[in-house]
Parts: structure tokens; sequence; C-alpha cells
């Protein structure tokens, strides 16, 4: 049972609709002004950031809080740190409840940061259970905690729907399989398995229901369950973190690796043509991304090596290809064709523009560290001083 | 009630026009479907990795493919979207403008990183500057920034402000806080940052990018005096200066309802107060009860401050 009204989840979506075509000129202030009484909830929300800072802080005290029982009361044992985690599950999701009950607040991140640390502490829960006298065979241990972790992040999704939360429970159980002692191929398969799952039946609800709530809902975890089936079928994309996901190194011969190299082309692909056809954005910006992981990942699979000048015919790809396919739109009839246009419509969308080049200053800054010397001079061969966009260094 | 039964009511209401009801039931249908930030973000990630397979192209194959040839290509990556730029670019205005085209923007930003590799690649072979090689950063800040200005582009604005960090000698390592020696220069740099920012705003040259000024300032500021507050020496003032610029931070913020900077005053006042708070504390009860207490506080405060000024609906 939901703690918000489907009628409070539609008015706040409406609101913030109304707010994006107020900012893009595409309502005047007079009409807002007369259409924002209509959509008022009693619900309390606050600003993104004010958000973050509440969860953040929130989670500090619950760790801490934790962390505080268990020192002031020597708890050590696996079956007294999971009675004691079980319990700060109990009341973290007891509290984010009572918290929305007695204060309304709505993603106000008190409440946010609370449901996702009862889940946490569940999953650790079970994986303590799971140990008491060391009796836990295999990976025992790890698949209990991934299920509870699973179980538990539905339960906090369907409470208070926070959707991350049904993302999380949809990854730990996709990584259940590489906890088993199965052969290379069987845990991939099966976990990719139950990523498709959740991608027909999310995809399956979502275009039923449309963009209206619950269907937006759906649509995020249809994305992120199509991310997730491309993710376990490549077997190159996590390299680096292969090892964290109990992930075991696949040889690169055999019909199963050639055909999880076929997958990577295959799912982005399929996604794609299906999110263009059904204009799902969510789908569409995942196919995009996935894509360009399949042409990062290209060479790894096929065992080559990569030269300095990929990321140039990279860059050159994305370059040509944007400016072809805005160009080709924008000589349709009234500047779209079917429906797609290049023209900006949302206000939301120059904002996240903003922000990235904003944000860009941090990786323009980590160009010029990496490429500075450490000594004042400049030595015969290892570089001048480099600014933020790189100039200089290490020739 | 859905997003079409709404703007049907509210066009029996008289609140819309049927011309604006038409509009956005389109839009709500999906009859128009924009691509435009999906387009910009390949075009971003496009020039970016560009510039990124330059520098290493650069660096890697000089040897082989030898100065004049390496000078030629980069000379014409710098020319081209220069000349572009400089041909097809709208007039001038101390206001925002919009791009002429839809790659203006892109063309610029993949020519300053041009010259950046140029730059760095004629000082290290040449080593014109010599002596004054860190030079060579003030000159490309200088570039960015009259770049920025013309054009309007903020890419080009935070290549400017990260090039500026350099000649301030402000770098972060390793993530870790920034070391004792570089907490003066990044204080003056911030301050020179928020000063130059301000100032335009003042003379209304580019208003709009003060904020992008601001959230580099305030973070050069407050990353510099929360590292001094930290340290196990630290004089006083560090604290002094931290809570001074944390308190503005929060104060300003507020008044201008740019919350970004009550999260930056809240977020690096903790870190520096905590650390100097812990050091008078030895047992993990006290630490976790600390954590426990302040963290309550500033729930508590940051929950009243959104109630009263940050509410979003």
């Amino acid at each position: 049972m939901r703690r918000y009204t489907a009628d409070e989840e539609r008015r706040i979506r409406m609101q913030a609709m109304v707010r994006d075509w107020t900012r893009a000129g595409l309502l005047d202030r007079a009409e807002t002004e007369r259409i924002d009484p209509q959509l008022r909830t009693d619900l309390a929300r606050t600003n993104v950031l004010l958000r973050a800072a509440l969860a953040l802080f929130t989670a500090v005290v619950v760790g801490a809080a934790v962390a505080l029982v268990t020192v002031t009361f020597h708890l050590s044992g696996d079956t007294e740190v999971a009675v004691m985690l079980s319990a700060a599950a109990v009341a973290c999701f007891a509290v984010a409840d009572a918290a929305v009950g007695a204060f309304r607040w709505y993603r106000y991140g008190v409440e946010e940061a609370l449901g996702v640390l009862a889940a946490a502490f569940a999953s650790i829960a079970a994986l303590a259970y799971a140990n008491i006298g060391h009796r836990a065979v295999g990976h025992v241990d790890l698949i209990a905690a991934l299920a509870v972790g699973a179980v538990a992040n539905v339960v906090v999704y369907r409470r208070f729907g926070f959707v991350y939360a049904a993302v999380a429970a949809m990854v730990c159980a996709g990584l259940i399989p590489f906890a088993f002692d199965m052969s290379e191929w069987a845990d991939t398969t099966c976990a990719a398995a139950i990523f498709a799952g959740v991608f027909v039946v999310a995809r399956t609800l979502y275009r039923r229901m449309g963009d209206e709530y619950p269907g937006d809902e759906y649509a995020a975890i249809e994305a992120a369950a199509c991310a997730g089936v491309y993710l376990s079928l490549n077997l190159h994309a996590l390299d680096d973190v292969a090892s964290w996901l109990f992930r075991r190194s696949v040889p690169s011969t055999g019909v199963f690796y050639w055909s999880t190299y076929a997958a990577i082309w295959i799912v982005p692909g399929a996604a794609l043509l299906d999110a263009i056809r059904a204009k799902d954005r969510r789908l569409l910006d995942t196919a995009v991304a996935l894509a360009l992981v399949t042409l990062v990942t290209n060479k790894p699979y096929l065992g080559m090596a990569r030269q300095s000048w990929d990321p140039m015919l990279l860059g050159g790809l994305l370059v040509g290809g944007a400016i072809a396919l805005r160009r080709w739109l924008a000589r349709g009839p009234g500047a779209h064709r079917a429906g797609y246009t290049a023209e900006r419509i949302s206000a939301g969308d120059r904002d996240l523009l903003q922000l990235a080049a904003n944000t860009s200053v941090a990786w323009h800054g980590r160009v010029y560290e990496q490429q500075a010397p450490a000594t004042s001079a400049p030595p015969s061969f290892d570089g001048g001083r480099s600014g933020g966009g790189g100039a200089a260094g290490d020739y | 009630m859905t997003t079409e039964r709404w703007l049907d009511e509210w066009r029996t209401a008289g609140i819309i026009s049927a011309d604006r009801h038409a509009t956005l039931s389109a839009l709500v249908r999906k009859d128009r479907f924009s691509v435009f930030l999906e387009l910009n973000a390949l075009l971003y990630l496009g020039v970016v990795a560009f510039g990124a397979g330059l520098a290493w192209t650069v660096r890697d194959h000089f040897a082989r493919f030898g100065d004049a040839a390496i000078l030629a290509a980069l000379v014409a990556l710098v020319a081209a979207p220069l000349f572009y730029c400089f041909t097809r670019a709208e007039p001038y205005s101390p206001d925002r403008v919009e791009s002429s085209d839809f790659a203006f923007d892109y063309v610029l930003y993949l020519g300053c990183l041009a010259f950046a590799v140029l730059l760095g690649y004629v000082e290290y072979r040449f080593q014109l500057l010599k002596a004054r090689w860190d030079d060579d950063l003030l000159v490309s800040a200088l570039v960015y920034f009259g770049l920025a200005y013309r054009f309007d582009n903020r890419f080009v604005l935070s290549l400017a402000l990260s090039t500026l960090a350099g000649f301030f000698g402000v770098r972060l390592v390793s993530w870790d806080v920034l070391p004792s020696t570089m907490r003066a220069a990044a204080v003056a740099y911030g301050v020179v940052v928020a000063a130059v920012g301000v100032g335009m705003q003042r003379l209304a040259v580019k208003p709009h990018f003060l904020e992008a000024y601001l959230h580099v300032a305030g973070n050069a500021v407050l990353l510099a005096v929360t590292s001094g507050a930290m340290g196990r020496d630290s004089a006083w003032w560090w604290l002094a200066l931290l809570l001074g610029a944390a308190a503005a931070a929060v104060v300003l913020g507020i008044r201008f309802r740019r919350f970004a900077f009550v999260v930056y005053g809240v977020v690096y006042g903790y870190v520096g107060v905590s650390a100097q708070v812990l050091r008078g504390f030895y047992g993990d009860t006290e630490t976790l009860a600390y954590f426990v207490v302040s963290g309550l506080a500033v729930v508590g405060g940051l929950a009243l401050l959104s109630r009263r000024f940050g509410r979003d609906g």
C-alpha cells in the first residue's frame, strides 16, 4: 500500500510539467497562477539540493547510531549483529513511515535515506544470520543477503514509490546467479534472464499505462532492466569491477563468448528501435548509452589493442552522427519527422546543459592535475604545466 | 486524472486558450518529441572524446609524425573552428545570445581544446616561455575568457576557470584535501573569480555567467578554508574563516534562493567544525555520539530551513 495516493502523485507530476511549460514560454505567468492552486497537495517537498543534504546527514546519523549501539553493547557475534541490524532495519522503515505520515514529506531526503538504509540493514542482517556459527556453505550468505535485499527494496518501493529502490531490488536479484558456483555461461545467462524478465513485465505495464503515473515509474524500471540485460551479457563492460560483482573471467573463445559479442550489438539496437517506435525517452537514452559502451568495448572483445586515435574516431562518429541526425530532422516538414524534432522544447534541457558546462570544470581540472609536472621548471621531456584544457605536458 | 483531462478542464474553464491547449496536448501525446538534449549530449561527448584522443595521439606519436606535421594539424584544428565561429557568429551582445546553429558551441569548444593541446605541445617542444612557462596558463585562460564572452559559451568559460586555477597553482591531490601550500592560492583564486563574476554582472556583461563563477569560487574558498581548519596544527583563524565563509554561503544562498550554496556552507562547515571538535575526543563512543547529536542538529536545521525557504510545491 502506497504512502501517497495516485491523485497526489499525478498532481505532483502535473505541477512539475506546468512549471517546465511556463519556463519554456508555453504558458504565461497569469495562466500558471490560475492553474497552480488546482494542483496543490498537502505534501511537503523541498529543493533537490537540500533534499540531497538531508539524505546525507540522515545517513550519517543512522550509521553513527547503529555503530554506537554496536560499540556500546559490545556486539560482535553474528547473532548479536544480525539481531541488531534487523532491529535497525525495522526501526528505519518505521521512522520513515511515521515521518511521512506526520510531516507529509514527499522526496524530502530524510525518509528516502531511512528507506534505503532499512533495505541495506535487512540485507546485511541476512548475511550475518546466514553466517551464524560460520555454517554458511558456498556463498549461501551472499545469496541470502541479495535475496533479502531484493525483497526489502521491493517493500520500500511499494510503500514509498522510490524508483531507485525498485532498481536496487532488480540489481540484487540479478546478482544472485553470480553467487552460485555455476559455469561461466550459466550465471551470466541466468542474470540476463532475470533482468529480461523484469524488462518484459515493466515494458508491458508501461506500454499499457503510458507516461501517466505509475507508467513513468515502469518506464524507468524498464530502462534500468534493459541496462541490466546488457551489462550481464557484455563480458568486458565491467572489467574493472567484475570481481566485486562475483563475476569470473570468461575465456575469449567459444560459442558463448561470441554469442555475447553478438548480444552487445543486438540489445542496444533492438532497444533503440523499440524506443524510437514508442517515443520512450528513458529507453532511448539508455539504448544510446549502451550503444556507446558497445563501441568502447568492441576492441577488447576482439582482442585488439586500443589505439590513441580511437577516442578521436569515436568523437568524430558522435559529432558527425549528431549533426547529420539534426539536419535530417530539421529538413523534415515543419522541422520534424514522425514527431521527432531537434528543437528545444523543455526548459529543463537548458538547465542540464548548463549543469554539464559547470561541472566540466571538475574534469578540466583533473586533466590539468594529471599533466602537471612535479617540479617547477620544465624538464626536457616530460611536459609543461598544463591548463585546465590540458595545455602542455608529458609529451 | 490524466494530463490530457487536466488540459481539457483548463480549456473549458477558460484558463488556457484553444491554441495553448492544442500545443500542450501535442506534447503530452508525444506528437512532438524533442531529442535536443540527446543530440547535445552526443556532441559534447564527441568533442570531449576527440579532444582526449588528440592529446593522447600527439603525446604518443609526436616522434613518428614530426613537429611540422603535428603543428600543422593542430593549427588547422584551432584555426578552422575559430574561422567558422567568427564568420558565423551572431553580433556580440552583453546579454544571453543563443547559438547561431546547433553545433556552434561545440565547434568553439573543440577549437579551444585543440588550442590547449597546441599550446602545450609548443611549450614542451620549444620552451618559448622557459622560466616563465606558467604564463602560458594565464594566456590560455585569457584567450578562453575572451572567447567565452564573445560567443556566450559556458563550456569555454569552465575551461577558462579551470585553466586560471592552474595558473594560481590550485589543484587537488588525489582527491585529498588541499595541501597547506595551496590553501592561500585557492582562497586568492576564489576571491578573484568571485570578484570578476560579480564585477561582470554589475557591468551587465553576460550576467548569466555569474552563477558559474560563484560555484567555482565558493567551492575553491570553502575547500581551502575547510582543509585549513582540518589540519592538525592549523591556526585558529582557519576555523574562523571557515565559519565566516560557510555562514556567508548559507545566508546569501537563502537570500538569493540558490540552495546549492546553502548546501556548500552546511557540508563544508560541518566537516571543518567536526574535524576540530573530534580532535578532543578519544573514544569511539564519544565520537559516534557526536555524529548522532550533531547530525540530528543539522537534519533538524535543514528541515526547518527547507520548510521555511526551500519548499518546492
